[in-house]
């Protein structure tokens, strides 16, 4: 039909000399023909949206909080950028085994006991953004050498929550980076530890659930 | 029969809320590993067959 109505223009151009003539002939027949039919050139109401899906209540599941396992990997080790942003509109989880270069694991992080936090926002024209915090008692050798080793490190994250369920922070090139504060008190009342926490914007999703058929590849925790 | 073919000897598997190394996985796990998309899943039979009636 565009064709059709370039070809009238045209015509009325070339046989009147007129272009504005072309141009109004054109627009005329368009709209005759969307009054006759009821068929436009034009998208009508939702065309430029996906179309919203409704969320039903959930009752009776239990939704609270607290982590009991934390994984990282860095982000060069993942093979691609399997979180996208139309798998959350559609799927809104990931399924399938977490796609690693040949050779590369996840290493768990043994955090202390209801210290391993995460959130996410969602923000207007920015994307969304992702945060994780995790704590670690005390101040040795092997903290020292975490600290060290994810110093300017690009990381993801994985937690399994007390709900068993795991999530995902991060993308492959939107990585979490981690500060850490060590705290060594003045007395005895208080612990040493280590609080790693890491935030990032502008992702493309925000925090990913696995689904249960989700899978991956650990490094065992030395003994 | 399905198998889990790695030369990782230190390899766990995180599985339905589990890590695991490759030979305490089941059946039902090596299956849905497979249905995963994990390759190294691989049908012990049909592999067997395979090589039975391929030429030396």
């Amino acid at each position: 039909m565009g064709i059709g109505l370039l070809l009238v223009a045209v015509a009325v151009t070339a046989i009147t000399g007129n272009e504005i003539a072309g141009l109004v002939s054109a627009s005329a027949v368009g709209s005759g023909i969307q009054f006759v039919t009821g068929f436009s050139l034009l998208p009508t109401a939702g065309a430029f949206c996906s179309p919203l899906v409704g969320l039903k209540r959930k009752c009776q599941a239990p939704t609270m909080g607290g982590a009991k396992r934390l994984y990282l990997a860095l982000t060069e080790d993942i093979l691609n950028e399997f979180l996208t942003y139309d798998l959350a509109k559609t799927s809104g989880e990931f399924a399938a085994i977490i796609p690693m270069v040949v050779g590369k694991k996840w290493i768990e992080i043994e955090a202390w006991y209801d210290t391993t936090k995460f959130d996410t926002e969602m923000k207007i024209g920015g994307g969304f953004t992702q945060s994780v915090e995790f704590k670690v008692i005390g101040y040795d050798k092997e903290i020292t050498k975490l600290m060290a080793l994810l110093y300017e490190a690009p990381v993801n994250v994985i937690i399994q929550g007390n709900d068993d369920k795991l999530y995902y922070i991060g993308q492959k090139y939107v990585p979490m980076m981690f500060e850490a504060k060590g705290v060594m008190p003045e007395k005895g009342t208080s612990r040493k530890e280590v609080t790693f926490t890491a935030k990032q914007d502008g992702l493309q999703v925000p925090v990913f659930p696995l689904a249960a058929t989700a899978t991956f590849d650990v490094t065992p925790l030395a003994a | 029969m399905l198998k889990f073919e790695t030369k990782d000897k230190e390899l766990l598997i995180w599985v339905n809320g589990l890590t695991k190394t490759p030979e305490s996985l089941t059946q039902e796990e090596l299956a849905q590993l497979q249905k995963s998309g994990d390759t190294r899943v691989i049908d012990a039979k049909a592999k067997k067959e395979l090589t039975e009636v391929s030429p030396a």
